[in-house]
């Protein structure tokens, strides 16, 4: 389909029929959602003096991290909603799809991107509340208004937004950050360039289309495929700083040697082929990665 | 006066928001009642705990006082003879 085609689609869908609760649910990135969550709360876990801390504002904490990531994630859809409408994988969103309007969604973003800063500083704390509110204006304008359509290096930079929640849960509870947030910090911060550039392989023509600098459009994708694995190897031993460094024991030790190595063979496996089916799996195992080896953190904390 | 379906829509949305403020409030009342009592309670707590602490160490000086007499006291050379 032409961009005057898509653009025809989306002029006339947006009369088509009017929002409904789940389209801007979608509009929060629900799936990014989760994987913030989750390390966010993989973060408070670890953090001396949970018990300390009611229950119920540890809810409503991470419900404040939720809603801010995906804030962040409808302003983000705003901005980009001429890209979007262009690539496969984006124009099924509901703003291109013309199901919520552009200037609903971006009120929607801000007013929710701010009333979660406030419920987060209210209930546990402002550093938690300041970290937050960091790493939305860090998502919105450094990654998505500035650095995505300029430079190849938009999600090596870009990354650092999505690897602050592991750092706010742990301020939540503790009032500051210390090395290990830190360290957790870099792992998502490594982990998103091959966990990125695997999706951006096979989805190339998708963003050649919408002239995204995207790595694998600029450097072509066997230069991508060594960085992906340039990236892994650093990440390795980055994921064993906390057994090392003894934050923690001898259960993430081994699950982040396991995960991490098998990590690297993905990227070799790419690497040494051009099917993008390989691509594909490494992008999965990316996601479940991460999963698995916050979940090592927060099992070995007990 | 008549209601067309972009007031119906316009209606819709902002009940919604109404609901989200009605909310918001809530949470915050709730919040502000749970950091009030359950905080109040470990603050009360917190202070009995450094109270109690307080009390031991004060024992542990004034019992090693004693000891100190009574050694002070075993030391020090008497006028009476010995027999």
């Amino acid at each position: 389909m032409s961009n005057t085609a898509t653009a025809e689609l989306y002029e006339a869908n947006l009369t088509e029929r009017e929002s409904r609760v789940s389209d801007y649910f979608a509009l929060l990135k629900p799936r990014v959602m989760s994987l913030v969550v989750f390390s966010g709360f993989a973060g408070l876990w670890v953090a001396p003096g949970l018990a300390d801390i009611h229950p119920f504002l540890i809810i409503v904490s991470m419900l404040a991290l939720a809603v801010n990531a995906g804030a962040a994630g409808a302003i983000n859809m705003w901005y980009d909603r001429d890209i979007d409408a262009v690539m496969n994988r984006t124009r099924g969103r509901p703003i291109p799809m013309g199901r919520v309007d552009a200037d609903e969604a971006l009120s929607f973003g801000i007013v929710m991107s701010f009333f979660s800063v406030l419920v987060m500083g209210l209930c546990l704390n402002w550093v938690a509340a300041g970290i937050l509110a960091f790493a939305n204006l860090f998502y919105v304008v450094v990654y998505t208004m500035w650095l995505k359509r300029r430079t190849p290096q938009n999600i090596v930079i870009g990354g650092a937004a999505g690897a602050f929640p592991p750092m706010v849960g742990w301020a939540a509870v503790t009032g500051d950050v210390t090395l290990f947030p830190v360290i957790l910090f870099a792992i998502i911060f490594f982990w998103t360039p091959p966990h990125f550039w695997a999706l951006s392989l096979y989805a190339n023509s998708d963003y050649k289309r919408a002239k995204i600098p995207m790595m694998t459009v600029t450097a072509g994708a066997q230069s991508t495929k060594w960085q992906m694995l340039i990236y892994t190897l650093i990440l390795f031993p980055i994921t064993l700083m906390p057994y090392m460094l003894g934050f923690s024991g001898i259960v993430y030790g081994l699950s982040a040697a396991l995960l991490s190595g098998f990590f690297v063979v993905t990227a070799v496996r790419v690497l040494m082929s051009d099917d993008m089916k390989y691509a594909r799996l490494m992008f999965g195992y990316s996601v479940f990665y991460l999963f698995a080896l916050f979940l090592a953190v927060m099992i070995d904390a007990g | 006066m008549p209601v067309s379906d972009l007031h119906k829509q316009k209606a819709k949305k902002n009940y919604a928001v109404l609901g989200m403020l009605v909310a918001f409030i809530a949470l915050i009342f709730v919040v502000t009642i749970i950091k009030m009592s359950y905080y109040s309670e470990k603050g009360r707590e917190m202070r009995e705990e450094s109270a109690n602490q307080a009390q031991v160490t004060q024992g542990d000086e004034s019992n090693s006082g004693a000891l100190n007499e009574s050694i002070q006291e075993a030391l020090t050379p008497t006028d009476e003879p010995s027999e």
